[in-house]
C-alpha cells in the first residue's frame, strides 16, 4: 500500500481485487445467504473505496477491508434477528464443482456449513475466520476489533458446540464432558474482555 | 457448565478431578486458558481417556471447518461492486481520486472498528435486487463484465452491460435504497449534473420509470436498447424540472452516460431533459 501513499492509483483497486474472493468467503459463509453477503460486501467495498486514502500499510488496509466486511456482516446479521436464512446452492456460481466421486466430503462440508449456521453470529465470526479461512488469532481479533482472549474463546464455545453437532463427539450425553448446551463457560475462566 | 454441576476446583482455576467439562476443555483446547491454569491441567489429563477424546473431537472439528472449500465471488457480484465503485470515483475525484469523504478516523490509523457507525457513515449501496432477479432466472450469464484495475480510483469498470442483461418489460427496482425509504428528488442542474453521479450511482429509484414496461418504453423511445440495464437511478429535480436521471454504460472504463428524462418518458414522449458523459 506505499505505492497508493505515493499516488499510484492502481494500488487501492488491485489491493481490493486480489482480496475480494476471500472476502466473499467470509461474507458468504457469516451470512449464509449470497444476496445478502454481495450487498455486505457492496456496502463495505465502497466504504472502503471512500476511506482509502489513508491507508498507510497493505497489512493496515487488508485487515481494515476484512473487518468493514466482517462488521457489515455482523451488521445484517443482527437486523434480520430470526429471519431465516437461504440455503447455500449445492452447486453453482458460489461453490465450486463438486464431483460425483466427491458425493461424501461434500455432504460432510453441508454439515459442516449448517452446524456453523446454528452458531451465535460471533461465534460464527470468529470460527470462520480462524478455523475456515485460516487467519491467526491475532489476525482475527484485529479484524473483529476485539482482544485475542476473546477470540479463543468464542472459537472455544463454537468448537464446542459444533464437536457435538458434528458428531466428533461420539458420546455427548455420558459424562460431564459433553454438554450440547452447556457452551458459555464460568465467567473465571473466560477472558472476553482481554 | 454451572456452578452447580461444575467438578471441584481449586483456587478457581481447573477442576480437581475429572470428568472435566466441554468448555473447560475446549477453552484449553483454544488456548484460551491462563497458562498456570492450562498446564495443570494438561498434566492432569494426561491419562485421563474420556479428555483426550474430547480433545481430538475438537481437533477433528477443527479440521472439518478448515476443510470447507475455497469460494469464488460470482462474476455479477464483482461486476456489480466495481461499477459501484468506479461510479464514485468518476463522480467525485480528488488527490487520491476516491471522492470527498474521507477517512475520518474510518481508515486504519482511526483504530476501532471500522464499517460501522462514524467509521464508515452512511456506506451507500446499491440496490442488487435487480441483480439478484436476473441472477436468478439465468439471464444475466454474460452480461457483466467490469474488471477493477485503475482508471481514477484505481478501478477501471469496463462497462460491457450496453444492450444486454435486463428482459425488456421486466419491472425495475422502484425506491430502493439501504434504508428502503422513499429518497426525495435530488437537486441537480445541468452545469452540475456530473456531480449526481454518486448519488445516483448508489440508488435504483426509478420513481415513475419502476412501473413494469415502462422504463423499456422510454429507453425505446429515446432511442436505446430496451434492454439497457441502468447501473443506477435516481428521481431529480433538473433545474426545477421533474425528471429521471439514467446512470447508463458506455462501454469505456469509468465513463457513464447520464441521461435524464421526463418522468413521462414513453412512447410519443421521448422528452430528454439533459444528456450528459462524465469519467475517462
Amino acid at each position: 500500500m506505499a505505492a497508493h501513499a505515493a499516488g499510484d492509483q492502481h494500488a487501492f483497486g488491485e489491493l481490493v481485487r486480489r482480496h475480494r474472493d476471500r472476502m466473499w468467503a467470509v461474507a458468504l459463509r457469516t451470512l449464509r445467504d449470497p444476496d445478502e453477503a454481495a450487498d455486505a460486501l457492496q456496502e463495505a467495498f465502497i466504504s472502503a473505496f471512500r476511506a482509502a486514502g489513508s491507508f498507510r500499510a497493505e497489512s493496515q488496509v487488508t485487515t481494515w477491508l476484512h473487518r468493514i466486511v466482517v462488521n457489515a456482516c455482523l451488521d445484517r446479521v443482527r437486523r434480520r434477528n430470526a429471519r431465516p436464512t437461504s440455503p447455500l446452492p449445492e452447486a453453482g456460481p458460489h461453490e465450486p464443482a463438486v464431483p460425483r466421486d466427491a458425493i461424501s466430503e461434500r455432504e460432510t462440508q453441508l454439515a459442516v456449513h449448517d452446524a456453523l449456521g446454528t452458531l451465535p453470529e460471533e461465534q460464527r465470526a470468529a470460527i470462520v475466520l480462524v478455523d475456515v479461512q485460516g487467519y491467526s488469532v491475532a489476525e482475527s481479533a484485529s479484524i473483529l476489533g476485539v482482544a485475542e482472549g476473546t477470540v479463543k474463546s468464542r472459537c472455544a464455545r463454537g468448537r464446542a458446540k459444533l464437536a457435538v453437532l458434528l458428531g466428533h463427539l461420539r458420546n455427548p450425553d455420558a459424562s460431564a464432558n459433553v454438554r450440547p448446551d452447556a457452551v458459555t463457560p464460568p465467567p473465571a475462566r473466560t477472558r472476553e474482555g482481554r | 457448565m454451572t456452578g452447580n454441576d461444575a467438578p471441584p476446583t481449586e483456587g478457581g482455576g481447573a477442576p480437581e478431578r475429572p470428568p472435566y467439562p466441554l468448555e473447560l476443555l475446549a477453552d484449553l483446547h483454544a488456548g484460551a486458558l491462563d497458562e498456570p491454569v492450562a498446564v495443570e491441567l494438561r498434566r492432569r489429563l494426561q491419562n485421563d481417556q474420556d479428555a483426550q477424546a474430547t480433545l481430538a473431537a475438537l481437533d477433528a472439528t477443527r479440521a472439518a471447518l478448515g476443510s470447507l472449500p475455497p469460494l469464488r465471488m460470482p462474476d455479477d457480484v464483482a461486476a456489480r461492486i466495481d461499477a459501484a465503485a468506479a461510479g464514485r470515483a468518476a463522480a467525485t475525484p480528488d488527490a487520491h481520486g476516491y471522492g470527498a469523504a474521507g477517512p475520518a478516523g474510518g481508515g486504519p490509523a482511526g483504530g476501532g472498528p471500522a464499517g460501522r457507525g462514524a467509521e464508515a457513515p452512511g456506506a451507500p449501496v446499491v440496490d442488487l435486487a435487480a441483480a439478484r432477479a436476473r441472477r436468478r432466472r439465468g439471464l444475466i450469464a454474460g452480461a457483466g463484465l467490469l474488471t477493477a484495475a485503475a482508471a481514477v480510483v484505481g478501478v477501471i469498470a469496463v462497462a460491457n452491460l450496453t444492450g444486454g442483461g435486463r428482459t425488456p418489460g421486466e419491472p425495475v427496482a422502484s425506491a430502493t435504497n439501504p434504508s428502503d425509504q422513499v429518497l426525495p428528488p435530488l437537486a441537480v442542474s445541468q452545469d452540475n449534473l456530473g456531480g449526481a453521479l454518486d448519488d445516483a450511482m448508489a440508488t435504483q429509484d426509478y420513481g415513475p420509470l419502476g412501473a413494469a414496461g415502462r422504463l423499456d418504453a422510454c429507453l425505446a423511445a429515446v432511442r436505446l436498447d430496451p434492454s439497457t440495464t441502468p447501473l443506477g437511478a435516481r428521481e431529480v429535480n433538473l433545474d426545477g424540472k421533474p425528471g429521471v436521471l439514467l446512470i447508463l454504460p458506455t462501454g469505456t472504463a469509468a465513463r457513464f452516460r447520464l441521461l435524464v428524462v421526463s418522468p413521462e418518458c414513453g412512447p410519443g414522449q421521448p422528452t430528454v431533459l439533459a444528456d450528459t458523459t462524465v469519467g475517462r
